[in-house]
């Protein structure tokens, strides 16, 4: 069964059984959202009588009523209450200006039937299916109300767009069932670990997850979480916004029923982290960020002081805890969570991010894994990926067993003595639009040592977005530079500028503001981006690095686009490699799907062994790759501190894993030689 | 003495246009001047409605004339002009694209100010990993006079002599006071008053 596709709410009905089956393996075979309810999802007020009848929902297709009971007044009652339900949670938020009243969307939207012996299904399929392009688009906003799953209605235009850009921008967003599953029905298990790809929306899971647990009851206690301050001030941010587009009339109980923090927190402030917040209600020694006391130390050493609490003394810390971006934090802070809270801890985390680590065989049985991916094209999906694992390199960094591939969204196609070929799954955000002759990535070969010409090779492909989709807005493009080295800035200094003054655009640097403008030109770089999507993206990237944390970066911000990524690669990169890539991708946008050469004996441990030798999943900072490389080229004690802050100088604090180890080692040779005056 | 001038559009730098309220405020203002005068080859203002001078003495100085206020900063840097490339730097730390970006990340920050003493740590840390001389740089900024003074023609809410039309404001937060003028005064005599190589302005003791 497409676990990812079909999503039932309703109980066991013997008598639902057979057009469920036909539902499950509609939306199997042909991939395609499809929801059995009784009522409006997220919306507990509303409860009805009649038990004999189920809502089935498909998009591009009527809302259907069908009744399994005999023909009676009850199930007239019953459709109708749902429709004035649903009339009046369309005006709650705000889709009538868009969709009209109930008299004026019934006509088309709504199907009733009994279901007996004459019921044919495809007939039901066909006389439910829908053709005008306005009514398909307001009985999806329908569906979207129906499941929750609420859209923006500020972003949806009463007039059908014309353009592919704005068509994407406006196409309704709905849940597939494995989201609706993870928002609506309750945990089997106290952990709950949602992993997936970036893009498929695991923080606005977190936010719907944290609204429903809210308004559940009035006096739980919720804490939401992450390791990094600046997203957990976005997030805190992000909370009260969220409630009022989902009207939730309740008020936010800051620091008394909610809490929005990073993990760690101040002493002084117990309500400024998760950490803290533990330590203070349990009465455990605080421990600050010192040498020899980092955040993994911290949360062993509470965890273990919390064992040895006496719980009936101080109960539970909290109801249930929400913890973000979950690969940051080590195993013993979710153990810590779990002893301190009652009910759940939901734990939301980036599958990719866990495929560079050597033991990830335990890691992909979460409670709900999400594999598709919503925001990118699957094309450029594919690439990234390829890219991030070196898949078209001689030397290729990563491969994935048959259940990982799976876990990634991929079907193999073929396998091969020849051959290994890859596919994905299309995605709903593109169904009707037909732009696959258009490629989803291009490449273009740039000089990176040139900062001038550079922003002003940027400043020309942002003028050819513009020419080419005429409702192109600043906003629209993201121009992301993958490393965080020290030469990216003039660039984005003068792009800036030169953005102002030609296309009169407001520029955000958003590794200097941290937040997303909606009225600017976003310029970032790899560290500043996560969450986030454009229509188009510039990626630029200088010469390539075998790191994983590169390669992940790399992988991150190619993705960032949902119509087109423009990936400027730096011509100091071999011109194979470079082919190699390029080919790779001509694949890609002409066939739609992955061609690979198969895996060759012992290249698992090549790997394996490359992955050893130095390319270590938790990226060394400069200064320690410094210190290792004065080590094996034995500089002696006295000279270390002066040559560590030359050769630090030289390469800038930036990024140590986007520059090769060998020139460091160049840079530790020259400026020992210069200190012995050589 | 040395003068740097040049023109740009509100776009370029809008923090100009808005009042300056705090330290922040004082901070991202001189960080995206020092990105305009480094690139300033490239500017051509297609409606300028702001010049920026610099002026470098004993005591420097940057100037924000528009149309119906100039105010003034101290300039706690050095400027080099190097075949008419201007490079700045703080105690011989050239304040190039990367530093100057690096310091609005931790002045930008909600960090910056906030009850959390982790976050501001935090901040400055992850900004300033591997550069040794970036704590003394932030705290030069956090700590150093910035002297601020403005000269404002406030027709919209002028009341008598308390709140006259012409005026120059001291300060910036809540200890700000205003001065009066009888008449505008120009940029020069402005920058005049400020000047401590030239004779020193009175105020009437009526």
């Amino acid at each position: 069964m497409n676990k990812n596709s079909f999503f039932d709410q309703t109980t066991f009905d013997d008598r639902t059984n057979n057009i469920k089956q036909s539902l499950n393996e509609l939306s199997t075979s042909e991939g395609k959202h499809v929801y059995v309810i009784d009522g409006p999802l997220g919306e507990n007020r509303y409860e009805y009588d009649y038990k004999d009848a189920i809502i089935v929902l498909i998009p591009n297709h009527k809302i259907s009523f069908l009744n399994f009971g005999p023909q009676c007044e009850e199930f007239e009652l019953y459709v109708d209450d749902v429709l004035d339900d649903l009339g009046s949670i369309s005006d709650k938020y705000r889709y009538r200006q868009i969709i009209g009243r109930q008299r004026q969307w019934k006509n088309y939207a709504i199907y009733e039937a009994n279901v007996d012996e004459d019921f044919l299904f495809e007939q039901f399929l066909e006389d439910t299916c829908l053709v005008d392009a306005r009514e398909k688009r307001n009985t999806e906003l329908l569906i979207s109300l129906l499941t929750g799953s609420i859209n923006d209605v500020n972003r949806v235009q009463s007039e059908i767009p014309d353009n592919v850009l704005d068509k994407i921008k406006q196409k309704i967003v709905l849940f597939d069932a494995d989201q609706t599953r993870f928002i609506y029905q309750k945990a089997s298990s106290k952990k709950v670990r949602i992993q997936g790809l970036s893009g498929t929306g695991k923080t606005e899971l977190l936010l719907h997850k944290l609204k429903e647990l809210y308004l559940d009851s009035d006096d739980t206690k919720i804490f939401f979480t992450c390791h990094n301050h600046v997203l957990a001030e976005s997030l805190r941010q992000r909370i009260p916004s969220f409630f009022n587009f989902m009207r939730v009339d309740a008020q936010i109980e800051w620091q008394k029923r909610l809490w929005c923090s990073n993990a760690w927190g101040s002493r002084s402030t117990p309500s400024s982290g998760l950490y803290s917040y533990i330590c203070d209600h349990y009465e455990l020694t605080f421990r600050p960020y010192s040498d020899g006391m980092d955040f993994k130390r911290a949360c062993k050493l509470a965890l273990e002081e919390l064992k040895l609490v006496n719980f009936d003394e101080y109960g539970y810390a909290l109801d249930f805890t929400l913890i973000d971006e979950s690969q940051d934090f080590s195993e013993d802070f979710f153990e810590l969570c779990s002893l301190a809270t009652r009910t759940n801890v939901y734990i939301a985390g980036d599958i990719f991010q866990d495929i560079f680590d050597t033991n990830l065989d335990g890691a992909v049985n979460p409670e709900f894994l999400l594999n598709k991916c919503y925001r990118t094209d699957p094309r450029t999906l594919m690439f990234a990926h390829a890219v991030g694992m070196g898949l078209f390199e001689s030397q290729r960094l990563e491969w994935l067993k048959e259940d990982l591939w799976a876990a990634c969204g991929y079907k193999i196609l073929e396998d091969t003595d020849q051959i290994f070929s890859l596919s994905r799954e299309p995605i709903r955000r593109f169904d009707d639009l037909d732009f696959s002759r258009e490629p989803s990535v291009e490449i273009s070969t740039v000089d990176t040592s040139n900062y001038q010409e550079l922003a002003e090779k940027i400043l020309q492909q942002i003028k050819q977005i513009k020419s080419e989709n005429p409702t192109v807005i600043a906003s629209d493009i993201g121009v992301i530079f993958v490393s965080t080295a020290k030469q990216s800035y003039p660039i984005a200094d003068r792009l800036g500028i030169l953005v102002q003054q030609e296309l009169g655009w407001d520029v955000n640097k958003a590794y200097e503001s941290k937040v997303k403008n909606e009225q600017a030109l976003f310029i970032s770089n790899k560290n500043n981006v996560k969450g986030l999507e454009f229509p188009f993206v510039i990626c630029v990237t200088n010469q390539f690095s075998n790191s994983m944390s590169y390669r992940n970066s790399l992988y991150m911000v190619l993705t960032r686009s949902f119509m087109k990524t423009y990936f400027f690669l730096s011509d100091a990169n071999e011109p194979l490699l470079v082919n190699q890539i390029s080919e790779g991708l001509e694949h890609i946008n002409k066939y739609g799907f992955m061609k690979l050469k198969p895996l060759r004996p012992g290249e698992i441990d090549a790997m394996k062994r490359n992955k050893e030798i130095g390319f270590s999943k938790h990226a060394l900072s400069l200064e320690e790759v410094v210190y290792q490389l004065m080590d094996e080229e034995a500089i002696p004690e006295l000279w270390r501190p002066n040559v560590s802050k030359a050769v630090i100088a030289i390469h800038s604090a930036g990024d140590s894993d986007s520059f090769v180890r060998e020139e460091i080692r160049s840079s530790v040779i020259f400026v020992m030689s210069k200190q012995q005056g050589l | 003495m040395k003068r740097y001038t040049i023109k740009v559009d509100r776009i370029h730098l809008p923090q100009a246009f808005r009042p300056v309220r705090t330290k922040k405020d004082v901070v991202d203002l001189l960080m995206n001047t020092i990105k305009l005068f480094t690139q300033r080859e490239i500017l051509v203002p297609r409606e300028p409605a702001l010049e920026i001078v610099l002026y470098i003495d004993k005591c420097s100085r940057l100037f924000y004339h528009m149309k119906s206020k100039y105010f003034s900063i101290n300039f706690p840097f050095e400027v080099k002009d190097i075949k008419g490339e201007l490079h700045f730097s703080s105690n011989g730390y050239q304040l190039d694209s990367f530093l100057t970006s690096r310091l609005l990340e931790v002045f930008l920050s909600p960090n910056f100010g906030s009850e959390c003493e982790t976050g501001f740590i935090d901040s400055v840390w992850r900004a300033g990993r591997g550069m040794e001389y970036f704590w003394p740089l932030v705290q030069k900024l956090m700590t150093f006079e910035d002297a601020y003074i403005r000269f404002d023609i406030d027709e919209k809410r002028a009341n008598g002599r308390l709140h006259p039309t012409n005026h120059i404001d001291l300060f910036y937060a809540k200890s700000s006071f205003k001065v009066g003028l009888s008449n505008r005064i120009s940029t020069d005599s402005f920058r005049d008053l400020l000047d401590q190589n030239t004779d020193c302005h009175y105020l009437d003791s009526e």
